[in-house]
């Protein structure tokens, strides 16, 4: 009989231990793709990209144009270097959006007519963000950087709406070159 | 694969069998009960997203029943029940796998809820052979029987902006009965004439139960249909002739 009450003893508290394990366990991972960012709060990768640099021998300019577009939202960052040497490389260093030379645009994709089209959500204007040139290996034509800003819109109510781009990021992505 | 391992079972009776011809005494019938670890093995612990059977089973508690009953010298028929923990997901792995969801779907990003564990019992039954030298009992078993799952692990996949995959989805916990086989050696030191002091090792393999999801629009990225079970059971326990 004391056999039986040992056994029947073991086996319910070796019970009871395993239905205490009722545990919950959230795993999350982001993109790893080269061009994302975070905007407003949410991870963002644009699945169709454009990448140039481009070289003017007449205004002896030269153009970084960067363009991300998905899921109904685009950005499109331009900086504009004065001066340039007709070469496929670009100056590193940190431009701030200045509305003229260094301007950053966030769209969204709207029905316009009856077309779907993108056109800017609010306004960066100058000083509300900057673009970093980290690197550029100008062999692989491939360039790395940074960048966040924010984007104000007022609606027709007065109501104003800012976005937030933040954490941005361009790591080795590829580039084409072309001087004219 | 699996009918190669019904053939050594059935290549091991038959040995067992021949076994049997020379065995002098008849060994006395027994019960018992047993306590130890489950560990998993190959496709059940493997963790690899892209392995479609991998289990990510755990090593996990392990407690039950087992007798034999002998009934020509040292050759009898055994069975046992054995309930079984092999864990859950856990934070690494629920990494690993929104990670690989967050490729395969070419998402922005994913997050993978996971519950529930494998919780299972076993009930099988088999010939065993007995070897004798002194106070120790070498007890040799193949069998057969079922595996009833109460539980698997579940996992909740959220993506955002994935392709072809808008919705979040289930992959479901399973509750199924299969079929599964097993092969035990038990080495029963004699405490007194009719109480065993017995280490026990278990193999424990089934094709496993098929898995379903729940929300999902495409076959894209990981997809589990069957969950194989791969275990080896290492136990201690008492034993007590009849």
């Amino acid at each position: 009989m004391n056999k039986l009450r040992l056994l029947t003893f073991l086996l319910l508290a070796a019970f009871f231990i395993q239905s205490c394990k009722k545990d919950t366990v959230v795993g999350t991972a982001f993109t790893t793709k080269p061009f994302q960012a975070n905007i407003n709060g949410t991870t963002w990768a644009p699945d169709t990209i454009s990448n140039t640099i481009t070289y003017s021998a007449a205004s002896q300019s030269k153009v970084f144009t960067l363009m991300g577009t998905k899921a109904q939202k685009q950005i499109i960052m331009t900086i504009k270097l004065s001066n340039a040497i007709n070469t496929p490389g670009f100056v590193l260093g940190t431009y701030n959006v200045d509305a003229a030379s260094v301007i950053i645009n966030f769209n969204t994709q709207v029905n316009s007519g009856g077309q779907y089209v993108f056109l800017p959500h609010g306004t960066v204007s100058a000083g509300s963000g900057s673009i970093t040139v980290a690197g550029v290996d100008s062999v692989k034509k491939q360039i790395t950087g940074t960048f966040n800003f924010y984007s104000r819109s007022m609606a027709a109510d007065s109501t104003i709406t800012v976005d937030n781009i933040l954490g941005g990021e361009f790591t080795n992505l590829p580039y084409t070159f072309t001087s004219n | 694969m699996y009918s190669n391992n019904i053939k050594k079972i059935l290549l091991l009776t038959v040995f067992i069998a021949l076994m049997t011809v020379g065995a002098k005494a008849q060994v006395k019938s027994y019960f018992g009960f047993f306590g130890g670890v489950s560990n998993a093995l190959g496709d059940f612990k493997s963790t690899d997203y892209y392995n479609n059977k991998a289990g990510f089973g755990k090593r996990g508690l392990t407690y039950g029943l087992d007798g034999a009953y002998y009934f020509y010298k040292n050759l009898g028929i055994g069975a046992s029940i054995t309930y079984q923990d092999n864990g859950e997901l856990n934070l690494t792995e629920a990494n690993s796998l929104a990670a690989g969801y967050t490729s395969s779907f070419s998402a922005d990003n994913a997050a993978v809820t996971g519950t529930k564990r494998y919780q299972t019992v076993n009930i099988l039954l088999g010939p065993q052979y007995t070897f004798t030298k002194g106070k120790f009992l070498l007890d040799l078993r193949a069998s057969a029987g079922i595996l009833k799952l109460f539980s698997t692990p579940e996992t909740y996949v959220n993506l955002y902006d994935g392709d072809n995959q808008i919705a979040a989805f289930y992959q479901k916990s399973a509750s199924s009965t299969v079929l599964a086989y097993s092969g035990t050696a038990a080495l029963r030191y004699k405490l007194s004439d009719n109480v065993f002091l017995t280490l026990r090792g278990a193999y424990l393999s089934s094709q496993g139960p098929s898995i379903t999801y729940q929300g999902r629009t495409t076959n894209t990225g990981r997809l589990v249909t069957r969950q194989p079970f791969n275990t080896i059971n290492t136990t201690i326990g008492l034993n007590f002739g009849l």
